[in-house]
């Protein structure tokens, strides 16, 4: 945009939002123009500058969202929602310049419901400050993502985050209800009252995980649960990373609804669980396992998956050691133990069914070592989101000396996630399990759902024919 | 300028802070602004790329260094209590050294520069309301004090404290020197400081300043002082909800742990309080509420993890508009944890929220006045 239209253009933004909700110095640009996506952090950190948006723009309310919406359609310009900036996917990177949306100042709780137990809030509220809310009325959202504290509830959703009760209680997408959500038009809609229904197909799930390609999510109806009365956790040391998951395996399929279930292969149990939990283990894999409810249920809960876990073979390190690790599990995300740059490292999680989990993970754990070997490539993981048909692997790569260049850092990262995510495919995985799929891997999204991406495809360039909403994700391009 | 000397010299330790969202509780400017340049994270970006030589200062890097507070309750909110606000205040005083700083840092320093050194006549017990300096109405905190300290030297005088907070180490220093002086020529056995950023400022900003008091000489916090001597009041409206200063972290002595920030728990009253930090300097208020049977309340953001009053770090001398904003939410903090009063040992907090506490927000107490109230 040229430099008068483009004064026009934030002049009008202005009169819908306030003019001190625009923000155009480039301090203010850059703090919209990364989030934990390791190749922006690497653009940082060897002194690029990475795109920046045209403007970031903080609107009040669902109103001046729709408003931003039909100014940017009149100008071709590209919208970037923005929430709590902790994705590590570059969901919000403006590839392709145009507006940030902060959605934040639409923080405000609708209603809490405690009849029906679920939560109206509107989307930008932070994870936490919900939580807290929700909290001191007895009750949880329970989506405990590592990013709580910084997430918000539209970040949740756009995503489809997992957290660390997810294996009982479920991930984002199983815990909204309701979306309100600004289409690429400017029209706010509202999806059916209730998620479960025979009324057609669930347009709900067309929106969630679509990292507001679709629209921008403002409002959501999440379903709440009263606070446990009791949490109980216990660590276990299995003889083998096998061994663990087929308990992990009976425990779901025997419907124990454990709600944390936390495997680590036999690497991470030294590298990650002795180094930040100090714990006193040399080998095997390490497993904490947690119950929350009533506390009759819970103890029968928890004797039946102790009674599996010893029948295979597990050392059980008792209830203070899981006790620690549930009051520490946040310690791994912040710095200095979180892993940095110059460090190159990514979380290549996915999903599959039991069946096919042991062969995905040795494979991508053989081939990742093998062919980077040069480069010193080591990878871990642990299994920490279980379902009663499958479980998700939480791996990650680590190359502590990539190439100083960043244009070659950039190539070595790529190809270590193209061969990653190929096999993912390979082995009946999908691309991501609960990270999202921004800028990071927006390129595998058509080859992950083959002829049925030209369902997204017409969706997108029917209520989007511009292409304007956050171009460049998704497996879509620039804008038209 | 590019890497000055003093944020350079903390690059390494910036470098980790760089792209971790975990801080946005602690980004208290930020929760009013709702702007992403106000984090710790988007500051901690900005402050190593300057450090590092990737870019230079702006005029508006240096507001937002600026528009926020030290970050100490960033600092005390970390796990692993990286020093963020040491961070912070080498920025601002390489800001402040190359001159960029704005024009309302210009002025404030200014004006804290312009007050003289006082004159202290000889004396037993000196004491310096370094709080009270910054107050709008200095004199208030000081009126009845004498004959609460039977018959101490009263002043209200720059510490160096806000000079320093605004990076104006300089100023800073020579502040603190002629104050020292000042005391040293008195030659009093005690000082005692009106509140928890007095208090640090006379024990462990001076020193390092490089003008540490002498050792013969005693400093002791007004609120220890009273309770050794005196019987407080207990006519006070509660439940209270006890307001730390900022600088309390600072003198605490444990850090607040990481448990006590975790979601999915309900507020067990009381339960879980000390782990916010402890030490005698958050003690102390409390057992004088306590000491009049009065019933107190708790949050998560209090201790060591308290949020800012708004009149932290300069931030109420430079921009009052974002200090006021701070002062609406704790009293709005303090009222949703269902408190009718809300006390505190500073004095700079506690004139800071009584001027923008509406009808409707809980009464705000300096604590000493429970003591002054229930006469000798």
């Amino acid at each position: 945009m040229k430099t008068i239209a483009r004064q026009m253009f934030l002049n009008e933004l202005g009169a819908i939002v306030g003019a001190n909700h625009v923000h155009t110095s480039e301090a203010d640009r850059l703090a919209y123009a990364v989030d934990a996506y390791w190749s922006a952090r690497l653009w940082i950190d060897r002194g690029r500058v990475p795109e920046l948006p045209d403007a970031a723009v903080a609107p009040g309310s669902v109103d001046e969202v729709a408003a931003i919406v039909r100014l940017a359609n009149v100008h071709r310009v590209p919208l970037i929602p923005f929430g709590g900036g902790s994705n590590s996917q570059g969901c919000i990177i403006p590839v392709h310049g145009g507006v940030t949306v902060d959605l934040k100042r639409l923080n405000r709780i609708r209603e809490i419901n405690e009849r029906s137990g679920y939560v109206v809030a509107e989307a930008g509220i932070n994870g936490f400050a919900l939580e807290t809310a929700l909290n001191d009325r007895g009750w949880t959202l329970p989506h405990y993502p590592a990013s709580v504290h910084a997430a918000t509830l539209g970040g949740y959703l756009a995503c489809r985050g997992s957290g660390t009760v997810s294996t009982k209680y479920g991930k984002a997408e199983d815990l909204v209800m309701s979306i309100e959500v600004v289409l690429p038009n400017g029209d706010v809609m509202r999806t059916l009252p209730v998620p479960n229904h025979a009324a057609g197909p669930g347009i709900l799930q067309v929106f969630v995980g679509a990292e507001g390609v679709f629209g921008i999510i403002t409002e959501a109806t999440m379903r709440i649960e009263r606070l446990p009365e009791v949490r109980r956790f216990r660590s276990f040391l299995f003889p083998d990373l096998a061994a663990g998951l087929e308990a992990g395996r009976r425990i779901m399929l025997d419907r124990l609804q454990p709600c944390v279930m936390r495997l680590y292969d036999e690497r991470a149990t030294i590298r990650t669980v002795k180094h930040v939990l100090d714990a006193p283990v040399e080998r095997g894999a390490y497993m904490v396992i947690g119950f929350d409810g009533f506390a009759d249920i819970v103890d029968v809960q928890e004797r039946r998956a102790l009674a599996i876990c010893a029948d295979l073979g597990a050392e059980d390190l008792g209830a203070a050691a899981g006790q620690h690790w549930w009051d520490h599990r946040y310690d791994f995300y912040f710095p200095p133990k979180a892993p940095d740059l110059p460090w190159m490292f990514g979380t290549l999680d996915t999903v599959t069914t039991f069946d096919r989990m042991e062969a995905l993970y040795a494979d991508k754990k053989r081939q990742l070592e093998e062919r980077f070997r040069d480069h010193g490539l080591y990878y871990y993981a642990h299994f920490s989101h279980w379902f009663h048909w499958g479980v998700m692997v939480y791996d990650r790569f680590f190359i502590e000396k990539p190439p100083t260049d960043a244009d070659e850092a950039l190539a070595l990262h790529d190809a270590v996630w193209t061969l990653a995510v190929r096999i993912n495919l390979a082995h009946g995985g999908v691309i991501n399990e609960h990270h999202g799929v921004g800028l990071k891997l927006a390129r595998f999204v058509r080859e992950q759902f083959g002829n049925g991406f030209q369902v997204l495809d017409g969706i997108k360039d029917r209520i989007d024919p511009h292409h304007i909403l956050n171009p460049g994700k998704m497996g879509f391009g620039a804008p038209r | 300028m590019t890497a000055a000397s003093h944020l350079a010299a903390m690059a390494a330790d910036i470098s980790a802070l760089r792209f971790c969202p975990m801080y946005v509780p602690a980004d208290e400017v930020a929760g009013i602004t709702r702007l992403e340049s106000h984090t710790t994270r988007a500051r901690a970006v900005q402050m190593w790329r300057i450090a590092a030589g990737h870019a230079r200062w702006t005029a508006r890097d240096a507001a937002i260094l600026y528009e926020t507070t030290l970050d100490s309750l960033s600092e005390a909110f970390d796990v692993w209590h990286a020093p963020i606000r040491r961070m912070m205040l080498a920025a601002r005083a390489d800001i402040w050294a190359s001159g960029l700083a704005p024009p309302c840092v210009v002025r404030a320093v200014g004006v804290l520069e312009a007050e003289a050194v006082p004159v202290i006549a000889p004396c037993e017990t000196v004491f310096i309301g370094g709080e009270a300096a910054q107050c709008a109405e200095a004199g208030a905190y000081l009126e009845g004090m004498a004959e609460l300290l039977d018959g101490a030297t009263c002043l209200a005088t720059q510490t160096g404290a806000a000079a320093c907070a605004l990076g104006a180490v300089d100023a800073a220093r020579r502040q603190a020197e002629g104050l020292r002086d000042a005391i040293v020529r008195a030659n009093p056995r005690t000082l005692i400081a009106d509140g928890p950023e007095t208090l640090w400022a006379l024990t462990k900003l001076w020193p390092e300043l490089g003008a540490p008091l002498p050792t013969g000489i005693r400093v002791v916090p007004l609120m220890l002082h009273l309770a050794r001597t005196r019987e407080p009041s207990t006519a006070i409206a509660g439940p209270v909800f006890v307001h730390d200063a900022r600088a309390a972290y600072l003198l605490s002595e444990t850090k607040p742990e990481a448990l006590i920030v975790m979601p999915g728990y309900a507020r067990q009253p009381g339960a879980q309080e000390k782990a916010c930090g402890t030490g005698s300097v958050f003690d102390v208020p409390r057992a004088a509420v306590a000491a009049g049977g009065i019933d107190m309340v708790w949050g998560q953001w209090t201790r060591g993890l308290a949020r800012s009053c708004g009149a932290d770090d300069g931030l109420h001398l430079t921009h009052p508009h974002l200090g006021a904003g701070l002062a609406r939410e704790r009293l709005a903090y303090a009222a949703g944890l269902g408190a009718r009063t809300l006390a505190s040992d500073s004095p700079m907090a506690a004139d800071w929220l009584l001027r923008h506490r509406t009808e409707v927000d809980p009464a705000v107490l300096w604590l000493p006045r429970l003591y002054q109230e229930a006469g000798p």
